[in-house]
């Protein structure tokens, strides 16, 4: 065999290996790692149908894939978070300030970006922060995660009420 | 959806116009096909706008509808006389040289690759227009960013320079939230699916261009045979795994940088070639984008002035002190100045290249290796890529200046083994899920797909230069 013929078969094999992956989605266990797509346009299909969809909304937030332990959990977690995302973006004034309590760094980062240009504060848990976190003075709107997540849902108070309700 | 759209469009025809009209003033010498003009003209156009963009943030004059409108217009405004003034001196085009036609089977595999290309690149397309932007690096890092820039016009504005915000990767390199500020800038207003959508045309370009310059160098059929074998790489085409959201359709930049090498590589060989007038110039630039796109692209600068110096006929290290010294002063003067004023939160590879952290990380070689062997035969993440390249590259006996490319391709890699090797990473999911110190490899299983898709495309396209032609016996091989 020469070498043009190496160079076909090669190509040949290059092209089929590329074309595997356009199959339909896989059953359980999924080889070739062809279901995230199929599920997340099922969700923004769900999301097109009814905007406030929780758990469409949550898969969305979702940053991992199909078959990762923790993607059930993270989904419930961002399906409670994005509806007092949705809230607090509907009730705060500009310039108003939120402090996060109880919500670990990644999602102080998300939030950041959900809720901008309102300005986030706030102790991560990995910094030490917590539930119980005094309210901050320049606050005027508290949001308390759920640390383990989607056990407890997340709350969204003014920052005179999460004082007076106390930590 | 169709504000959104007009938005997209909006940006991407304004910055491709800025692309073209800079591609044939600067370099313009050279037969080029429709698909590889088209190709250049959207990532010089990307790059420029986003330097420009960059530069007024930089000079502190701000991001606006005005100050960018005024920016763009001081650099189409020579390039325009520039081009007037050849079109007077009438110097005519050069022609591009005679092909053989394809016909019958070749002919019909060519169609069918091409088609597959496409259908590949509709993908993200259609992607990125439809999901909401959901990944975490793509929210934290860059889209974050362009919102701060659309709110505030500035990155270094009262909100986004506060240290009790919530803030993160402030550092990371800037280009790409620029150009997806682009249309907020047009429309007036924020809206993430817009500033979204800008990143697919990235994987739009680099497959343009890929494929122009095999048509040019190569053959009609490796050509296609590129084109259809970028669009569907994993994370380029809208079929990835893991992550998900960590393709060309999300707010990422790894398929950027993946096409600002790949750009680099090919404008590199041809000055190592001598085939056109101002390459290394060009390369250059395509360089400074890829480092103000992503850290990952400054060791290409290094790469990029190995490869001169392996492959350049003449005047070799002028050459490479030429190349890597204008992308490095560009990546200083835009982003770098501007960026001191941050504080180096997190990943600080740079501040950890000393001889306590190579002692400390030496023995993480000892997963190191193998998962960049591993990763090399995966075929559930890049399909028969990069063993079909080697191939290839067996099989052709690439010339000179697709030799010293792979001494580029081989330095990033080191570079990504060094990062490993010295880095200090850590995140609250790695220490929960890898308690006992395993962040680096927690870490490593996040990235090192995307590591390798920075180089990917321009190992395909090197591969296929020096392939044997596919459907002509007696033609010659292009690389």
């Amino acid at each position: 065999m020469d070498r043009q013929t190496i160079a076909q078969a090669v190509a040949a094999l290059v092209v089929l290996a590329a074309l595997v992956r356009w199959l339909p989605p896989g059953a359980a266990g999924d080889l070739l790692g062809r279901g995230d797509p199929y599920e997340l346009l099922g969700a923004v299909r769900q999301v097109a149908l009814d905007p406030d969809a929780p758990q469409a909304l949550g898969l969305l937030r979702n940053s991992l894939g199909v078959g990762d332990p923790r993607r059930p959990l993270n989904t419930a977690h961002w399906a409670h978070l994005t509806q007092r995302v949705r809230e607090l973006r509907e009730r705060a004034a500009p310039g108003d300030v939120v402090q996060l309590r109880n919500l670990g760094r990644n999602d102080m980062w998300m939030l950041a970006y959900d809720l901008y240009p309102l300005r986030t504060l706030g102790l991560s848990l990995e910094g030490g922060g917590g539930r119980d976190l005094p309210v901050e003075p320049e606050a005027s709107w508290v949001l308390t995660g759920c640390a383990l997540k989607a056990r407890v849902g997340c709350e969204l108070q003014t920052a005179d009420d999460a004082r007076r309700s106390g930590p | 959806m169709t504000d959104t759209l007009a938005a997209i469009l909006g940006a991407v025809a304004l910055c491709a116009a800025l692309g073209a009209l800079v591609d044939r003033a600067l370099f313009a010498a050279g037969p080029r096909g429709v698909a590889e003009r088209a190709g250049r003209a959207l990532l010089l156009g990307f790059l420029v706008t986003g330097c420009v963009s960059l530069a007024l943030d930089t000079l502190g004059a701000g991001v606006s509808r005005a100050t960018l409108g005024l920016g763009l217009l001081a650099i189409a405004a020579p390039c325009g006389l520039v081009l007037r003034r050849r079109r007077a001196s009438r110097v005519p085009a050069p022609c591009p040289p005679p092909r053989e036609p394809l016909a019958g089977g070749a002919l019909w595999a060519q169609r069918g690759l091409l088609a597959f290309a496409a259908l590949s690149l509709l993908l993200p397309l259609t992607a990125g227009l439809v999901l909401p932007p959901f990944q975490f690096d793509s929210l934290t890092r860059w889209l974050l960013k362009s919102k701060a820039l659309a709110f505030e016009g500035t990155l270094d504005g009262p909100l986004s320079s506060d240290s009790a915000f919530a803030w993160t990767h402030q550092r990371y390199p800037a280009l790409l939230p620029h150009v997806a500020n682009v249309p907020a800038v047009l429309s007036g207003r924020w809206d993430e699916r817009a500033a979204e959508g800008v990143y697919p045309w990235f994987a739009v370009a680099l497959v343009l261009v890929a494929y122009g310059a095999l048509a040019r160098r190569a053959d009609p059929l490796r050509a296609a045979l590129g084109a259809a074998w970028v669009a569907s790489l994993p994370l380029v085409s809208f079929l990835p795994r893991p992550p998900p959201g960590s393709g060309a359709f999300s707010a990422m930049a790894d398929v950027p940088l993946a096409a600002f090498a790949a750009a680099a590589g090919l404008a590199l060989v041809d000055a190592l070639d001598e085939v056109r007038d101002r390459a290394h110039i060009e390369a250059a630039l395509l360089l400074a984008g890829a480092a103000l796109t992503k850290n990952e692209g400054l060791p290409l600068l290094a790469g990029a002035a190995l490869a001169l110096l392996l492959g350049a006929r003449r005047a070799r290290w002028r050459r490479a002190a030429g190349v890597a010294g204008l992308a490095a002063g560009l990546y200083l003067l835009l982003w770098w100045s501007l960026a001191q004023r941050f504080p180096a939160l997190d990943e600080n590879y740079a501040g950890r290249l000393h001889g306590e952290a190579l002692a400390q990380g030496w023995g993480r070689l000892r997963f190191l290796l193998p998962a960049f062997a591993t990763e090399v035969v995966s075929f559930q993440r890049w399909g028969l890529t990069w063993l079909a390249a080697a191939a290839l590259l067996v099989l052709g006996r690439p010339r000179r200046p697709v030799r010293a490319l792979l001494a580029l391709v081989g330095l990033q890699f080191a570079s990504y083994l060094l990062a490993f090797v010295v880095s200090a990473w850590t995140s609250p999911s790695a220490e929960i899920l890898a308690p006992s110190g395993g962040a680096v490899e927690y870490l490593l299983n996040l990235t090192l797909g995307r590591l390798f898709l920075h180089l990917a495309p321009l190992v395909v396209v090197l591969s296929l230069l020096a392939s044997p032609t596919l459907h002509a016996r007696t033609a010659p091989t292009g690389g």
